[in-house]
């Protein structure tokens, strides 16, 4: 309980820290929002009055008290740009989009991953393993961007197996939208996988040299077994960290796979926003990607202690 | 080396994480082509199927790479790349550019003529015509509108205020415009913003509601996704056959053209040189656009810049190989020209040409302009996209090599460069578009090179160019508009007032199972009587 507190002590703050801090960013942007509102062509006294009109030129701490007053309360203000609607609103939109490519993605590298890697360090310095360590290594050095242009080359235009574009929203038809989801998570899941596989592999071959391996094996136990059953689950530390790091990262940096693919996700809202100066959208935006962020990695932190009880006794 | 087309979004799927940020024969173009072909551009309605009976109902999904931030003519241009079809689905037009017959036609209004020496026009509407909200389209709503557009600063406003002294009612549903001048081509003003109705209610909330007399309502609208319009049962003109409207917004003209191919969308509209290209080679049917001085360069000839000497404007358009630019940003697609009115354009004559590429001569009039205390500084801003980049770096070698001392910055957005050039002032040269279009090219002229344009942002004007345009404006016949735009040509020539590249190919294209689309002036279509087969 006392972890569960100190925890969201500490959420507090960082979010406070992160909230300011992208408050500053968005300030230093250059450009002006009473510009890309207005467009070109008007007298420059409708600019003023549009920059006033806006608090454009408060000083930055007095606006972050401002949009902070209102974030505690829920209100993440309003889009400056037209359409004019609640940052929420478009957060709601966004999220759910964002969400379901980092979690497919996610599960993808999972279920690729923890198989290879288990493989790969049963037969450690084996064939196998060479050909899965290579083949990492391989994944790791292609950017997403090239990997996203490979996969809609050969599997969209060639092969004609997924759609181009578009997002089709789950409300709308569950089928439709796993068949346009699946190629941007096979894309994000590429690089997941490599490093999932790799951490693991490391992991499991130094518990494979540990006393109650060697008692399994003695035992008579077979390998899979001794792999799954014993090996594994004290082998997941890094591999559960950093499958929570990676969640949180994915949920707001997926722009790449999201330009490519033309998809509503957080990461086009980031950019979209930064783009235009559109404020309230980049920093409700990056408010939302960091309590997701924090909060899987507390989830993470706690999931220490089912994965080893003697952690628990540590932080006692 | 030409990249292929898949690793080009590479390049600018790049450019957005950092801002965290062939010609086919004429004969291939189609018989349809209304205009000059060059290449595969052949402007006008191309390679369309023969259609059969109508089919009522189903959805047209519209792919376009630009989302328009409000569906307000005042607020948001309108043209076909800038949201002017979604807004033509709400509020249509009171006229509309036919391509086929190359002449304005009553569209929304019953009709618009004007007397004998064009400076009266009346506008009869036709009668019985509702806004969606069920309120009358009258005279009374026109005007309403259009003053509603003028107090607001609508892009057209400038060169209504100069022209038009009178609007009176004259009864329920006509009504007269008074002009200081003889203006033939005055209804080409009712196909864009100022023809597309507002009804009152829509400034009745707190926010803009758009609210027409067009074939369709907005019903659904997901930001950055796609905007939902459904039939308009009450629509004049009878429902029109689909049931719904779709916008998608896919930013990659690549995507986007991947997309089309796909069938994913059964319209789109494109703009990338190579992806049109692309398109009119493969003989897809739609409406081909080229727009005049597309790509030009803004030279800012206020006092103190590099630009307020006539002889360093000059020598930055001799300096300038077009060719090479469009080599190096384009890989050779599309058409370029230093004419104000292109090989591509209904207004082009053998010989009227910009100013020629002639390094030497461009040379001497910077040595000449140095001996007059000129530094051979000059900035030139451009946008952040590869194309752009290569546009910039083309534009400063060449500049270089006739005694300039280029530098070239690139900004990080539209909303920058708009800053820095239109707000601030504070560019010596910039990347811009003019856009001037076939269908009415008189109020973007007047725009940018009037001394009360409006929208030249600092380019040079002088009471000669002002006179050359009135007398443009006053054209009545082919014959009086070839010899006013030849005089026109001259006196650009002269003065200089920016860079030009060539024109831009807006391409509104369609799969061939989709029939009955209307044209309009800057390449919007109208989509009231288009169906899906």
């Amino acid at each position: 309980m006392r972890k569960v507190v100190v925890r969201l002590t500490e959420l507090v703050a960082v979010l406070l820290i992160v909230s300011f801090g992208v408050f500053l960013m968005v300030a230093l942007i250059p450009g002006d929002p009473a510009v890309a509102i207005l467009g070109e062509g008007k007298p420059p006294e409708q600019y003023e009055e549009l920059r006033q009109e806006l608090g454009l030129n408060d000083p930055v701490v007095v606006r972050y008290f401002d949009w902070l007053g209102g974030a505690v309360t829920g209100d993440l203000g309003n889009s400056i740009m037209p359409p004019q609607s609640p940052v929420a609103e478009r957060l709601l939109a966004a999220i759910p989009v964002s969400l379901q490519l980092a979690a497919m993605g996610l599960v993808i590298a999972l279920v690729v991953a923890i198989p290879l890697a288990l493989w790969s360090a049963a037969r450690q310095g084996g064939l196998v393993d060479r050909i899965v360590g290579a083949s990492m290594f391989g994944l790791l050095s292609i950017p997403s961007f090239l990997a996203g242009l490979l996969l809609i080359m050969v599997l969209v235009n060639d092969l004609g197996w997924f759609p181009r574009s578009q997002w089709v929203r789950v409300s709308d038809s569950l089928t439709g939208n796993l068949h346009h989801a699946i190629l941007p998570a096979i894309v994000i899941a590429l690089s997941e996988i490599a490093l999932f596989t790799r951490i693991l592999r490391n992991d499991l071959v130094v518990t494979l040299q540990e006393d109650f391996v060697l008692a399994a094996r003695a035992k008579g136990q077979p390998p899979w077994r001794i792999m799954v059953g014993d090996a594994l689950r004290p082998s997941s530390f890094s591999l559960v960290t950093l499958f929570g790091i990676s969640t949180g990262r994915l949920i707001g940096s997926t722009v790449i796979v999201e330009y490519l693919f033309a998809l509503p996700g957080m990461g086009s809202l980031i950019v979209s926003g930064a783009q235009t100066g559109n404020f309230p959208i980049v920093q409700g935006a990056v408010l939302v990607t960091a309590v997701i962020y924090v909060l899987v990695n507390s989830c993470v932190d706690l999931s220490y202690g089912f994965l080893d009880p003697r952690t628990r006794r540590v932080h006692a | 080396m030409t990249p292929p087309r898949i690793v080009r979004p590479l390049l600018a799927a790049a450019a957005t994480l950092v801002l965290v940020t062939s010609c086919a024969s004429s004969e291939d173009a189609g018989e349809r082509a209304s205009g000059p072909t060059v290449g595969a551009f052949a402007p006008g309605l191309v390679n369309i199927p023969d259609a059969g009976d109508v089919v009522e109902g189903g959805t047209l999904t519209f792919g376009s790479y630009a989302e328009p931030l409000e569906l307000d003519p005042v607020k948001t241009i309108v043209a076909g790349t800038t949201g002017g079809t979604e807004m033509a689905a709400v509020y249509d037009v009171l006229m509309r550019w036919d391509e086929d017959e190359q002449s304005i036609v009553p569209q929304l209004a019953e009709s618009l003529t004007a007397d004998e020496d064009h400076t009266t026009w009346t506008l009869t509407l036709r009668p019985g015509v509702e806004f969606s909200d069920g309120t009358a389209l009258d005279a009374e709503a026109v005007r309403w509108s259009i003053e509603r557009y003028l107090a607001q600063g609508g892009h057209d406003a400038a060169v209504w205020k100069h022209n038009v002294t009178g609007l009176e009612v004259t009864g329920e549903l006509t009504v007269e415009f008074t002009l200081a001048r003889p203006w033939p081509s005055f209804d080409s003003l009712f196909t864009t913003g100022i023809g597309m109705v507002v009804a009152r209610a829509a400034d009745a909330g707190e926010q803009f509601t758009p609210i027409g007399a067009g074939p369709f309502v907005l019903s659904d609208r997901a930001p950055q996704e796609r905007m939902t319009f459904t039939a308009n049962p009450d629509y004049f003109a009878g429902r029109p056959p689909l049931d719904t409207l779709e916008f998608v917004y896919i930013v990659d003209p690549n995507a986007l053209w991947d997309s089309f191919g796909q069938g994913e969308v059964s319209m789109a509209i494109l703009r990338d040189p190579i992806v049109v290209e692309e398109a009119l080679t493969e003989e897809t049917p739609g409406y081909l656009q080229m727009v005049g001085l597309g790509v030009t360069g803004l030279i800012n000839s206020r006092e103190g810049r590099p630009g307020a000497d006539v002889r360093v404007r000059q020598a930055i358009q001799m300096a300038i190989d077009p060719e090479l630019v469009n080599e190096r940003a384009n890989d050779g697609a599309g058409v370029v020209s230093s004419s104000l009115f292109p090989a591509t354009s209904r207004l082009h004559q053998e010989g009227v040409v910009g100013l020629p590429h002639d390094p030497d001569g461009a040379r001497e009039l910077v040595e000449a302009a140095k001996a007059d205390g000129f530094d051979g500084k000059i900035t030139y801003l451009q946008g952040s996209s590869p194309q752009q980049r290569a546009i910039g770096l083309a534009v400063k070698a060449q500049l270089d090599a006739v005694g300039f001392d280029a530098t070239t910055e690139f900004l990080p957005s539209i909303t920058d460069l708009i800053t820095r050039v239109v707000v601030d002032g504070d560019y010596d040269m910039s990347t811009w578009g003019f856009s001037w279009r076939d269908s009415a090219p008189y109020a973007r002229v007047f725009g940018i090179n009037h001394s009360a344009g409006g929208i030249g942002y600092g380019t040079a004007t002088s009471p000669e160019m002002d006179r050359l345009i009135e007398d443009f404006q006053a054209a009545a016949t082919e014959e009086e508009q070839l010899a006013t735009a030849e005089a026109l040509q001259a006196g650009w020539n002269e003065l200089a007032p920016a860079m030009v590249l060539g024109p831009t190919a807006e391409f509104n294209l369609w799969q061939e199972d989709v029939h009955g689309v209307a044209t309009n002036s800057n390449t919007m279509v109208l989509l009231d009587e288009a169906w899906v087969s």
